[in-house]
This record gives structure tokens, sequence and C-alpha cells, in this order.
């Protein structure tokens, strides 16, 4: 009981007490008569009762209790009914409105329980519930798009994929993604179903940064609702890329000349005879590469090696290679060979099984891809398969890869070249170095609304790096607890559109991000809003912790007891001498 | 009324309707002419009815009364003796006298109301108003009048519509167009007029002149016609401005002024296209594209030819060529020859049709023709030329006869004097069935005439059997007839059957020399063989002497059949010859398809190597090889790519252009002129609303949106390509990843 009680203005106690202390000492004094009479007892303990409510009206002591009060905080999307049933239930209930961003600590002050109805509190102010019991009635899922996934930084040529969950559409409505300037790219019209999962796709022909749309019009074409997209399309950047060949192939000559054309820069070394080469430099200057080490090597992207060189490189090559894939980051793709899947070699082992069919069946392409009798078991933890015709292997920070692709150059002299280049583009895209770029910025948050936190990340090896955001006012970074090169920040965006961080050490570091209306997307954002609630009060399970707060005591006892102990002692002598 | 005064008034009228009708044709005379000069139908009307007006006044046919008429009759018709007066009068008010000349007066006029006839001009005036009309076509036909746009008439849409550049000054008022017009003076060899319209989007011919009039109602400072990259000023006439242009490709234009406060005024975008003038049409019916005639039959090319062309054919010829002779001694002769039907210059449409007669082109048998039409336009200074594909005819030959041995060897072995075994059978079942028509002497005689080519035959082939004969197979003198023969009957011949025979011939022929030659025996027809200098196969193991021996007997029992086929022959009982010819045939054929010659195809076959020789040989001479090359391929509509960028920034947050923009975007909007004059209906728009931007200051989403929506269909999609990416450190991933790797 005694750890409970404190006192409110308790930076006065010394100097109190001292004072009340001499104060006493000097009320004992005059008391004294000499003897430790009946009432000399009496008068110094009312005297003493008198001080320490004196000193209690000053220090303003406090107690410790427990708090056991309800309240029903309303978020947005509650439902009436539930209201009124809550509100019957609960006569004394406090019932509060919640808007984003408000302070709860007062009117939740004296509360332990709460009831959160509707979608629930925004995420960044979840913490002022953390010490609360709550009851989450959540509202339903709210209809629109309640889920969205697609890649926001793409490149040019690739295709936007926007996938997603539409929760109770109206039949015979369609959903358009639409470009910037608003033509509509895919489409698709929805069922008499409870959700609808979608999938669009579009080409992205332009670099830049666009903001797309998904639309949703009803079936004469008016428009009901437009969500923006916003996506960020970056251009191509080249690769380097080494060929080695035991002798000159179709294969090769086709593949080098796509990936030559489109800018790319390819040196092909192939033998033509013991200890000659042609080499073949491509968009590029002539690069040492008559030996495989890891020095040459550092200049490149990726590998690629056909099945025979492959088992004719030397025990050294074999470990520069294996150096440069681990600890540079090379992708070496080996092109495919009877060889290469029948024997083993040293270097890197596909796992493959023998299988009858010799055609495979890829399902953006009208035609069956001729391929080696083999399929890739797939039992590898690095492994990750590239659709259904290659694979590659994780290694360090490279990879190895390989595919079951026959004579791909067929497609280009059939004039498919699309099929082509999208199988072989998908490949040695998959396969390339990844750089390290000395500075990253990443985030974990979606979408990003005005006037609500955003939270980036800056991955760096640099010393306190800083922030600037294109307005040029500074954002301090915090260090992150875990990873030592992520320093994390936050920053609370003003206007809607585009927007962009720059790194302070490293202006070419940016990161752009595009910040919505408060008004858009609210489908989404309620959804994950739910979800995210329904996480976070799941955490607190059970009986709430028991809370306390310190409340003071009313000083007006204080006083009373003061005033009778003061009269006490005044009365009494009075009274004494009419005697 | 008289009967006479009815007369009167109708006389009355009739001179009153001459008058007027003057006055009238003078009118449309000169209205017609103003008409043309001016070209505005108001204008010419006013000036109709003004010269109407001044006519009437100064003729003033109102005036004209009967007494008038009374008075020229008089004057003109002496047997009125001068009374006409009189029948004007009241019968009441006249003396007896008076009234008795009334009525024969009256009675005369009746007679003689024919004869009265006005002095007049009409036909002057008509002749006038029709030199008139004829002055102005003529004017009009030779372009020096060119038709003035009809004023004010301009339909609403065709107007030029302006926009102001820049907001701040958009009290001032906008000058208006009063005048547009656009006159296309088409080259002179068209034949056309000059077309005149206030339509802005306009097509012409190739050559064309075009000529811009515009005319403000207030002066303004700069008129420029703006056609794709170039400016062109507009010389001003007060307020009028204009320029001439001849446009060589299509594009688009716009006019850009000035005002008097410079402030910039832009117009809407233009389409100028430019067609070419095309080669004439030529359809040729009825004509086999290969066609042969016998010899004796009518050797006739009968076909009718369309000619269309868009401005009309100056010329058109059937080019024909004949082949003479064969091989080295092929001769070639040219001719161009006219159609039938006379051909009209100038015309755009038009049938010709021609007989060709073969006799006429002076072919023999086994000539060739070839011939085609050409047609050449009337354009000028280069005409289009076309012509339609070639045409065959050829006299069939039915003399020459082509023996050849296997395709491969270009040889021919026939000689002249042999007629084949087949041929043999041929010519006696021919004399068999003529029996009952010939006499007995002709039938003897043509019997023996077999049974001597039996022989021949018999001897040819018994010298490739090597067997010696004493006399030369076929005497000179017969040589000849039998030539003549063997010509005479070439029509039944087989190919086939000849000159496989002489393969076997030839070959065995061969071998035969070849054992002379070891014999060291100078044969005469040793020389002569022909096969000499094509084959020498010496080690074919197919013309070897055993192989050869196997056919001997084939041969040998071949020539006895053919001895009694002889026999017979000569014993003029062709009947009993047959079999044995037939006999002869069939072992011939049998020898025949067992020795073709053939030439063996065999592809380069190496010599097997030994393993351990492999990639030893000697590398000094070989070098690695290097190359560089730069194959990266332009980008495809780079500036549209950056102007759909740009845009979109735009479009975000309206901002004010800044003048690399309106460069950027002119620069797009000249990429997309290139599609758009392929697609107006499709991209006009668009590259109507760039050209806006690249012009003012100031954008509207709406706008932007437009342009954006048209820049995107115009670029075509983008192929997936591989990138080279980076990404940032991430240390757990990496310690993953490791993890993985010790599995």
């Amino acid at each position: 009981m005694i750890s409970d009680l404190n006192f409110l203005n308790i930076h006065w106690l010394v100097p109190l007490l001292t004072g009340a202390i001499l104060v006493f000492v000097v009320f004992i004094w005059k008391e004294w008569s000499g003897s430790f009479g009946k009432r000399f007892m009496v008068n110094v303990v009312v005297g003493f009762v008198a001080l320490v409510s004196l000193l209690c009206l000053f220090l303003k002591p406090t107690l410790q209790k427990e708090i056991n009060g309800e309240a029903v905080l309303i978020t947005q999307g509650f439902e009436k009914e539930q209201l009124d049933s809550v509100k019957k239930l609960n006569k004394g209930r406090k019932f509060i409105k919640y808007f984003p961003g408000m302070d709860l600590s007062a009117p939740l002050d004296s509360v332990s329980n709460v009831v959160v109805l509707g979608y629930g509190l925004k995420g960044y102010d979840l913490w002022q519930l953390r010490n609360k019991e709550v009851v989450f009635k959540a509202a339903k899922v709210p209809k629109g798009i309640t889920r969205l996934n697609y890649v926001v930084e793409n490149r040019v040529g690739n295709e936007l994929v926007v996938q997603g969950r539409f929760e109770s559409p109206t039949p015979k409505n369609r959903l358009v993604l639409r470009n910037s300037g608003g033509s509509g790219l895919d489409s698709l019209v929805f069922e008499n179903n409870k959700f609808e999962t979608f999938q669009l796709k579009a080409n992205l022909k332009v670099e830049g940064k666009y903001v797309y749309s998904l639309a949703e019009k009803d079936s004469t074409g008016k428009i009901i609702n437009v969500e923006p997209l916003p996506i960020s399309v970056k251009g191509v950047d080249v690769m380097k890329i080494l060929m080695v060949n035991e002798f000159p192939s179709f294969e090769t000559k086709y593949l080098k000349n796509f990936l030559a054309e489109n800018g790319h820069e390819i040196v092909v070394r192939s033998k033509l005879t013991k200890q000659k080469y042609k080499f073949e430099y491509f968009n590029t200057d002539r690069l040492p590469v008559a030996s495989l080490n890891q020095e040459n090597l550092k200049k490149f992207d990726v590998l690629v090696l056909d099945d025979l060189t492959l088992f004719n490189l030397s025990r050294a090559e074999k470990n520069e290679i294996s150096k440069s894939v681990s600890e540079d980051g090379l992708g070496v793709f080996v092109q495919p060979g009877d060889q290469l899947f029948s024997s083993s070699n040293s270097m890197v082992d596909f796992d493959v099984k023998k299988e009858n069919k010799g055609e495979l069946f890829i399902v953006w392409s009208d035609r069956n891809l001729e391929k080696y009798p083999y399929r890739f078991n797939n039992s590898r933890l690095r492994g990750v398969p590239v659709e259904n015709y290659a694979y590659v292997l994780l290694n360090g920070k490279g990879k190895f890869g390989t595919s079951l692709l026959k004579n791909t150059y067929q497609l280009v002299l059939e004039g498919k070249s699309n099929v082509y280049e999208r199988v072989w583009s998908t490949i040695i895209d998959k396969m390339g170095k990844k750089y390290k770029e000395s500075s990253s910025f990443s985030s974990p948050d979606y979408t990003v609304y005005v006037n609500e936190p955003y939270k980036f990340i800056l991955n760096t090896d640099a010393e306190n790096p800083g922030t600037i955001h294109s307005k040029g006012y500074q954002i301090t970074l915090k260090r992150s607890l875990i990873m030592k090169e992520d320093w994390e920040g936050i920053t609370y965006p003003r206007e809607k559109g585009w927007q962009t961080l720059y790194s302070s050490k490293d202006s070419t570091v940016m990161l752009n991000y595009f910040v919505l209306d408060t008004t858009e997307w609210k489908s989404l954002a309620y959804n994950k809003m739910l979800r995210h609630n329904k996480l976070f009060f799941n955490d607190i399970t059970g009986q709430a912790p028991i809370k306390k707060f310190s409340q003071e005591l009313n000083p007006l006892w204080f006083f009373v007891a003061f005033i009778l102990g003061m009269g006490y002692l005044w009365l009494t002598p009075k009274l004494r001498s009419l005697n | 009324m008289t009967e006479a005064k009815k007369i009167l008034y109708r006389l009355l009228v009739k001179w009153r309707a001459i008058k007027i009708s003057e006055i009238l044709l003078f009118g449309i005379g000169l209205s017609v002419l103003s008409y043309f000069i001016f070209f505005n139908f108001w204008g010419a009307f006013t000036v109709l009815l003004t010269l109407l007006a001044v006519g009437l006044v100064l003729a003033k046919p109102w005036r004209m009364s009967l007494k008038d008429v009374c008075g020229y009759v008089d004057a003109h018709i002496s047997q009125m003796e001068n009374s006409t007066g009189l029948l004007l009068k009241n019968k009441e008010d006249l003396s007896i006298l008076a009234k008795i000349q009334q009525s024969k007066i009256s009675k005369e006029l009746g007679n003689y109301k024919g004869e009265v006839r006005f002095k007049n001009n009409l036909g002057s005036w008509f002749l006038f108003a029709l030199g008139c009309t004829a002055v102005g076509v003529f004017l009009y036909s030779l372009g020096l009048v060119v038709p003035n746009s009809q004023n004010n008439g301009i339909p609403e849409d065709e107007v030029i519509n302006f926009q102001l550049l820049d907001s701040v000054a958009s009290t001032v008022t906008v000058p208006k167009i009063i005048e547009q017009k656009v006159s296309v003076q088409y080259p002179d060899y068209t034949n056309k007029s000059t077309l005149v319209t206030s339509k802005m989007n306009i097509e012409v011919l190739e050559g064309s002149r075009v000529n811009w009039k515009i005319q403000f109602d207030k002066t303004v400072n700069q008129v420029l016609l703006q056609k794709g990259g170039d400016s062109l000023p507009m010389v001003s006439n007060g307020n009028t401005y204009s320029v001439s242009i001849t446009p060589d490709y299509s594009d688009f234009y716009t006019f850009t002024f000035f005002d008097s406060v410079e402030n910039k005024y832009v117009s809407d975008l233009y389409v100028l296209e430019v067609y070419k003038d095309e080669p004439p049409i030529i359809r040729v019916e009825e004509l086999p594209q290969f066609s042969s005639f016998d010899f004796d039959g009518p050797q006739l090319l009968e076909f009718s030819t369309g000619l269309n062309d868009d401005f009309g054919v100056s010329e058109v010829a059937i080019v024909a060529t004949v082949s003479k002779g064969t091989g080295e001694s092929v001769k070639f002769r040219e001719e161009r020859l006219g159609f039938d039907t006379s051909f009209k210059k100038n015309s755009k449409n038009q049938e010709l049709y021609k007989k060709l007669d073969l006799h006429d082109l002076k072919m023999e048998p086994g000539d060739e023709l070839y011939f085609y039409i050409e047609a050449t336009d009337t354009k000028r200074p280069e005409p289009n030329i076309a012509r339609t594909e070639t045409y065959f005819s050829v006299i069939k030959d039915t003399v020459t006869d082509l023996f050849a041995v296997e395709g491969t060897l270009g040889a021919d072995l026939m000689p002249d004097y042999f007629r084949s075994q087949r041929q043999l059978i041929i010519d006696t079942e021919k004399l068999i069935s003529e029996k009952s028509k010939i006499d007995k002497k002709e039938f003897n005689f043509r019997s023996n005439e077999l049974g001597f080519d039996q022989k021949a035959l018999r001897l040819k082939y018994g010298e490739f059997m090597g067997d010696e004969s004493e006399s030369a197979p076929a005497p000179a003198q017969i040589n000849e007839t039998s030539s003549e023969e063997g010509n005479l009957l070439a029509g039944y011949a087989h190919d086939h059957d000849g000159d496989n025979e002489h393969n076997l011939v030839a070959d065995e022929d061969h071998g035969h020399e070849h054992e002379h030659e070891h014999e060291g025996d100078s044969d005469t027809e040793e020389q002569e063989d022909p096969l000499e200098a094509y084959v020498h196969n010496h080690e074919d193991p197919e013309a070897s002497t055993l192989f050869a021996n196997s056919l001997k007997s084939k041969l040998k029992q071949a020539m006895a059949e053919m001895w009694e086929a002889e026999l017979y022959l000569r014993l003029f009982q062709p009947e009993k010859s047959l079999p044995y010819q037939y006999k002869a045939l069939k072992l011939i054929q049998e020898i025949k398809n067992s020795a073709r010659i053939y030439v063996h195809r065999i592809g380069f076959d190496p010599p097997p190597i030994k393993e351990d020789k492999r990639l030893t040989g000697d590398l000094k001479e070989i070098n690695n090889y290097t190359k560089n090359e730069s194959l990266k391929s332009d980008v495809a509509y780079p500036y549209i790519k950056k102007a759909i960028a740009r845009l979109e920034i735009l479009r975000l947050s309206p901002d004010v252009l800044v003048s690399g923009d309106r460069e950027l975007f002119a620069k797009a909007g000249s990429e997309l002129a290139v599609k758009a004059i392929a697609q107006p209906g499709k991209y006009l728009g668009t590259l109507q609303e760039l050209k806006w931007l690249s012009e003012s200051g100031k954008v509207s989403v709406e706008q932007i949106n437009l342009v954006l929506r048209g820049l995107n269909n115009v670029l075509p999609d983008q192929k997936p390509l591989p990138s080279a990416k980076k990404s940032g450190v991430d240390k757990i991933n990496e310690l993953f990843i490791e993890a993985l790797n010790d599995d």
C-alpha cells in the first residue's frame, strides 16, 4: 500500500519536511511544561496530525488505484445495429468517435476495457490501445478492391501485371486497367460471385513515372470509381555477357544477335581449333577473356557456357568461376546439351531426371518448344525454377542456371521471334548479376496517404547518412536495431502526387513514392486496417493486466484535519482558562 | 374591240417584247461575263438588274402606244394607205368615207399583219450575250481569272479556326477571317481546270501548284504558313495574305499570325495530301499466256485491251519480239505494233482491239513470239509507263526432232540414217495396212526397203557387238534417202526409244572402240565417235567387259531375230516379219533397261582419319580471329516517348510549359506526322493537340489526356528484355542463402 503512495510535489518534500520538523520541534518546546502529562501527549499528537495535514496540502499525495472503466470506440465503417446493441447492453459506457490521428489518452484515461466497432484504428494509432483489453467487433469487408498486388517499380518491355481481389462485385460491371491518358489496356467483366480475383496485364512501353488507373465501369460504360495505380518504369540497363563456346553454334549465334541488337554488351569466345579462338565483341571494347579467371569475369554479369566447355574446363578455371559466382555474384548459364544432363561435373549439378517427353508446353506460346528429354527434380532448397523451362541454383551471391530447351533458334527461323525473345529475356534476366549499390532505399509501406506517416529504410554502409526530401527539407534517420546498415526514417507527406527522397550522401540514390489522397483506395485501406487490427488485438490474449492510476487524495480532508487540529489546540487553552 | 384593234394590240405587245428582250440579252451577256470574272452570283444578278433598269429607262418601252404602232405600220406597209390610225378611232366619230376606209383598212390589216416586221437587233444582241459567255468561259478555263470564293459564304465548319496562344490578352478582339481559299492549279498535262475551295484539308496531285489566300478583317502583323518544319511567310496585299508552293510530299500545315499587339495565334492543323499520278492500267482479255499454232492452221491472235488512266494515256504499243532459230544461231527481231482500233490520245478510258497474224510478222515454224503491251500516260516531264506481262506464242515446228541422250549428257548421238526397231515395226504395220491400197510393185519395194533398214540396224548393232562387218552399214547414197525418209517419219518416232537405244549404242560403241585401240587398229568410225569427247569410262565397272558379256548374248539373240525379220521383209512378207521384229524390240528394250548410263552421284567421302592423328595438324598459319561490331539498334519514336513521360508529369501537376517542352512536342509531332499521313483519321486529332501544346503556353489536363492516349496508341508494344539489376545489401538474405548452400 505504501508503495502506491506518491506525491505530486515530491520535489518540495525535503524543504517542506525540514520546515515541518522545525515547526514541530518549536511546537514541542512550546508545549513542554516539564512533564509528560496527558495534555502534553494529546497536544503533541494533535499538533503532529495538523502539521502532517498541512504538509499534505502542499505535497499533494497520490495513491495508485485500479482502473476498471469501459469505453466504446466507434471507428469508420461501424454498423448501426451493432452500435445500438452495444449501447443497450452497457448504459454507463463512454462512447468515443474515432478519427485518425486523434489522441486517445485523455478519453481512455480511466478505461480498461474498450470495444472497437468498425474497421478499426489506423496502424499508427494502435499503440494507444496497447494496455487496454479490447474487443474488436469488426465491420464486414468493404465492397471494392480489397487486395492489390503489382510491381510498382518496373522495366520497359515488361508486363505490368495487376492482381487483386474485388469484394462483392456488381455483376456485368467491368474493371478496366487504363494507362495514364485514360485509354483502356485490359479489362474484365464481373460475374455473379461473392468476390472476384482479377489479373489485368499491360505492356509497359515508355520509361517514366506514371499514374495508371483501375476504373470500375457499369455495363453502360459509365465510370463508377477510379483508383490510381502509380508505377515507375525504368529503362533497360545494359548487361555485360560473356559467351564461351567449344565450337560455334546456331544457338549461340542467334542468342548473341538478339542480345547485341538490343544494346547489350556481348563478348563471344568460340573455339576454332586447338588453342585458337574467335573473339567477337559487340557494343563493347576489347576485353581480356582468353583466360577465365575471377579478375576477367568480374566485368561480366552473365557467363554463358556450352556444356562441352563446362566439361573441358580445367580445375583452376572451375575454381575461378565458382569463386566469381559466390563472391562477385556472377550468373553462369550453361547451354544445355546431352552431356550436361547425362554426366556429372564437379562444378554444378542441376539434378535432372530423364523423361520421355521431347516437347514442352508453355502457357503463353502457341507452339510447343523442343527440349531435352529431362526434367528438373527441383528438390534443392536453393533452386529456383524459371517458368517451366529453366532452373537457377543460387550460390553465394551469384547463381548457376540452365534450361531444358533445345534448338530455340528454330523459333526465330519460323518467325516466332516473340516467343524466342521472351524465353531468353526471362532466362538471361534471371541470371543477371545483382549489383550491390552503396546505398538504396526501400519501404515497407505500400500505400502512402497525405498526412500519414510513411516509413522508409535507407540501406547504406555510410556513417551518419541523412535524407533530403525533394522539397528541400531534411529527414533524420535512426539506425535499425537489427541491421546496422539499415537506417529508418519517417516522413509525413503534405501533398499528394509523386515525391522523391534523396540520400544526403549521394543524390543519385532516390526513392520515388506516390502519395494518395485520403479518398483514394478506401476499400483497400479499410481492408488493410481490418486485418491489421485483428492481428493486433489478437495478440493481447487473456485477461488484461490490472491497470492502476495514481489518484490525488482530496486536499479537503487534510484541510479539515488541519483546521480541526488547529481549532483544538487553540480552543483547549481558552476553555481551560475559563475553568 | 374590233378585230383590227386586237391585231394592233398584239403588234404593240410584240414590239415591246422585242425591245425588252434586247435589253435583257445585253444585260445577261454582261452579267454572265461579270460572273466569270468575279465569281459572285448575286453580284452578277445585281449587274443584270441594273443593266435592265438602265436599258428600260433609256428605251422606255412603256411609252410605246398603239399610235406608234399605227405609225410604224403606215410607214412600212404601203397598202395601209397611211390610214391605220383610223382603226383606233370610234366608228361613230368617223365620216362615212372614213368609215369605209376604216373597214377596208381593217381588212387589209388582217391580210398584212404577218408582214409587219419590227426592225430589231435581237440576233446581234443574242450573239453579244453568247460572245460574253464565251469570253467568260475562256478566261476561266485559262485560269486567268480565279473564282473568288464566296465572300462570307465559307461554310461554318470550314472557317479557319484560330486560337490565341497566350491567354493574357484575351480581351483583344480576335481578327476574323473574312475570306479563305485554296486554289490548286493542276499540272498542264492533266487538262484539269483550277480547283478552288475554301476547305483547308486538301488533296493535290503531285506537281500541282497550291495557292492559299486568306483575308482578315483587320490588319495583322505577320502571317506564316507552317508546313512540317518550314515556316513560309505569306505575302501581304492589304489584309489579304497569300502564298504558293508546289508540294512534293504529304504533310500537315497550320497558319500562324501575330496581331497588331503581337499576340500569337495558331490555326487548326490541316492535311495537305499529295497523291501521285497513277500509271495506266492495262487489261488484256481473251489471251492465254502461252499459245501455240500449227503450221498449217490459221495463226491468229485476237485480243482486246482495256486502258485506264487517271489523266489520260498518251501512247500505247504492242512490243513484239520474234525469235528465230535455236542455240547459238538464235536471232531476235523487235517490232512495235499498233492496235487495229484507232487509239484516242489523252483518253482516260478506252478499249482497243488487235488481231495479230503471225504470218505478217514473217514467222516460220519454230519461231517464237514474245509480246507485251506498253502504255504511257500523259504525265510530264517523266511519264508513267505501264506494261503487261509477256505473252508467248509459237508456231509448232513439226520438222525438227530433237534427240538427246540422258539429260546430263548434252550430246545428240542419233545417226541420221538409222531407224529404230520401233520405227521399223510401225512402218511395217503401216505397210501391211496399206497393202490393199497400193499396187504390188510398190508394196514389194517398200517391203524391201524396210528389209534394208532392218539390215542396217542389225549391222549397226552387230558392229557394237564387235562383229567386224565387211561392208559399211549404210552406203553413202542410201544415207541420203534414208535420211529423208527418216525425217519424214520423225513424227512417228518416240524420243525415249530413240535416245535410250542410242545410249546403249554409244556405250557399247565406246567399249568396242576401246578394244580397237588395244588392237592398234585405226577404224575410220573411231574418229567419228561422238562420245569420245564426253565419256571416258574405262574405270566404270558398269562398262566393263564382264558386264557387257551378259548383254552380248542378248544382243546376239536380238540380232538373230532381226535377221529373221529382214528375211521375211525381203521376201515381201511383212506380216511374217512382224513377230520377229517385236521379239527384237523386246530384247533391245531389256538390254536398254539393264544398261542405262547413269552418273554416280556420290558425295565427298573422306578417307577415315586415325583418332590419334586428330587435331595434330600444323596450326601455325591459323590465328585467333577478332571481330568488333556495334549492333545497337535505334530506339523507335524517341521523342514521342520523351513527350509521354513529360506529359505525364504535366498532367499530374499542371505547370507552365517551358521552351524545351515545346521543342520536344514539336519533334514528337513530326514523328507522329509520319504515322498520321498514313492514317489521318486515327492520329490527326492527336497531332492537332500536340501542335497546340508545342505552340501554346498553357495546357489543360483534358488536352494532355487526349495527347497521351493518342501517343500511347502510336507506340508499338515493347518486347521484354533482360536488364542489369541493382539492389541494396541485404545481409539477412545473404546469410540465408549461405545457410542453404551448406545443406
